[in-house]
């Protein structure tokens, strides 16, 4: 087909939904609603990534030595830890004043009037422990929790695992949710357009009866396909990132602890992407997500008018 | 030129459309398909056309064998035959303009040729002036002058039309009949399916009687029934 040929049959596509708006603005209403379902997956599945990165820059273990300890006791301490645990990896030793810098800075910050004669004196020494290999972190807490002068062991594993556990479960259901909404909506949209094309059958016949080729048929239900699945992903985008804009990045709930750093990814963070390990692209995250969904919107919405109008075509035979 | 050897036609539902059927239409002749709703006029049309495929035998058009033609070249060889039906088949939401000028499109023709051969085949079939309406606007003598048209836009060198007065009144048929006498003077071959008497023995020209199925009659300048 020529290029010229190409061209004036998008402009018929386009004219096509144009002239049958109705049945385009139902289609687009039914892409907009698949993908916004889908969007909020996409979301989820952005945010336990998130999460799970954060968590996992997070101390495998940490040490509390009791308050009143001496440097000697201290020592005898980091001695055991050292000593008797080869699946330690490193052990950083946080001072008390370290620590009382940290809570300064973590907790207080901002609100420097509330620690105002604080000392670091009521601060207990704390070893900061990486281990070999994280899942056997949970074996050993009990043991670490008996060394003399060792008042607790406080880690984020069970959590942590917690967490990796539901990550992968969400990615699994996700790319399922996906596959599954995906085909619900070439589905829909290929029935849309059988209901267009069916309206237009006589339109169809004539176009055979002169001698248009199935491709020259085609192409303008493919476009209109196209079109529609364009226009609602788009629509469908704005509308979710309304909404998430809309939501609190950091619940009122999670304000504590290992939570109270977690915020929601924004659609304008900048992520980079490495490209072959020579150089590093940076993305607004939004465009990526954007350029996927109007991607996978054109990509469904041909495919669905492909499908509608192959088996029309078939159906009328030579 | 078109051939039908021992062409047979049943379909699914078992009907036996078309019984064993040898015909030879020349080049340049108009033929007048006669015979009663059912008989098998539009079978032997579709089966010209590669509507349909028959059930046997062989059917030849312009040389071409018409049972093997592939799938993709099925739109190629109907350009060379202008088809016009009893419904006018016109695009209601283009022009008389565009309409003529679709079938140029189709085989990917130029826009400037396009613009240069519509209107002299408008001018042909005496639409000059209205190439600007929609088909709604036009009477249904009009709208069948469009379609005549478009069949012979592409120029070619068989116009088959199927009951082509059937929705129009006694006196713009005969205007219609006078324009595919036209055609056909000019050289195409012309096969009218019709079962209209007045008009066919007022053209004197060969007539072929189909009944179940059956040429019952093939006559050089014939009329519409044997009983006349």
């Amino acid at each position: 087909m020529k290029i010229r040929t190409v061209r004036h049959l998008m402009k018929e596509g386009i004219v096509n939904v144009i002239r049958q708006r109705m049945m385009s603005l139902a289609t687009i209403f039914i892409v907009i609603a698949s993908f916004v379902v889908l969007g909020i997956f996409l979301i989820l599945l952005l945010n336990v990534n998130e999460l799970s990165t954060l968590v996992s820059k997070e101390p495998e273990m940490i040490v509390y030595c009791k308050y009143k300890l001496d440097d000697g006791e201290i020592f005898n301490v980091e001695k055991a830890l050292k000593n008797n645990y080869p699946e330690i990896a490193s052990i950083t030793k946080i001072s008390r004043e370290e620590a009382l810098e940290k809570i300064k800075n973590d907790v207080y910050a901002g609100k420097a009037d509330a620690i105002v004669g604080l000392t670091p004196d009521i601060m207990p020494v704390s070893f900061v422990i990486k281990l070999k290999d994280p899942t056997q972190g949970l074996k050993i807490i009990p043991n670490v929790e008996k060394i003399p002068g060792v008042e607790s062991v406080g880690s984020p594993l069970g959590i942590v695992n917690m967490i990796v556990g539901a990550q992968s479960w969400i990615r699994i259901i996700t790319i399922i949710l996906i596959l599954l909404l995906m085909g619900i909506s070439i589905l829909i949209i290929s029935n849309a357009i059988k209901l267009t094309v069916h309206s237009r059958k006589k339109e169809v016949g004539i176009m055979k009866n002169i001698g248009a080729t199935d491709a020259y048929i085609k192409l303008p239900f493919i476009i209109e396909g196209m079109i529609m699945g364009m226009v609602g992903s788009v629509l469908a985008f704005m509308l979710i990132s309304l909404m998430y804009n809309a939501f609190p990045s950091n619940f009122g709930l999670m304000n504590e602890g290992l939570f109270g750093q977690f915020r929601l990814v924004k659609f304008d963070n900048i992520i980079k992407i490495p490209l072959f390990g020579i150089a590093e692209m940076q993305f607004v995250l939004g465009a990526i997500v954007c350029t996927g969904f109007v991607l996978l919107g054109i990509i469904m919405g041909a495919a669905g008018s492909a499908i509608s109008i192959k088996k029309y075509l078939k159906l009328r035979g030579n | 030129m078109i051939e039908l050897i021992d062409v047979s036609k049943t379909y699914a539902n078992g009907t036996e459309a078309v019984k064993k059927v040898n015909l030879l239409i020349g080049d340049g002749e108009f033929v007048f398909l006669v015979g009663t709703s059912g008989a098998g006029k539009s079978s032997i049309i579709k089966l010209m056309m590669k509507e349909e495929s028959p059930s046997l035998g062989l059917i030849k058009v312009n040389g071409v064998n018409v049972n093997t033609i592939p799938h993709h070249d099925i739109p190629r060889f109907r350009r060379g035959i202008g088809v016009v039906f009893q419904d006018f088949r016109l695009l209601p939401d283009k022009t008389v303009f565009e309409n003529v000028a679709y079938a140029l499109e189709i085989t990917e023709r130029p826009a400037k040729q396009i613009r240069r051969e519509v209107p002299k085949i408008l001018s042909l079939v005496g639409l000059s002036r209205k190439y600007k309406s929609y088909p709604k606007e036009l009477s249904g003598g009009e709208q069948q002058r469009v379609a005549i048209a478009r069949a012979l836009v592409n120029q070619p060198a068989i116009l088959i039309a199927d009951e082509p007065t059937g929705n129009l009144d006694p006196s713009t048929s005969f205007e219609i009949m006078d324009l595919l006498n036209d055609v056909n003077i000019m050289g195409t071959t012309v096969i009218v399916s019709t079962h209209e008497q007045n008009l066919v023995n007022k053209m004197k020209k060969r007539v072929i009687e189909i009944e179940n199925g059956i040429i019952i009659r093939d006559e050089v300048r014939g009329q519409y029934s044997n009983e006349n």
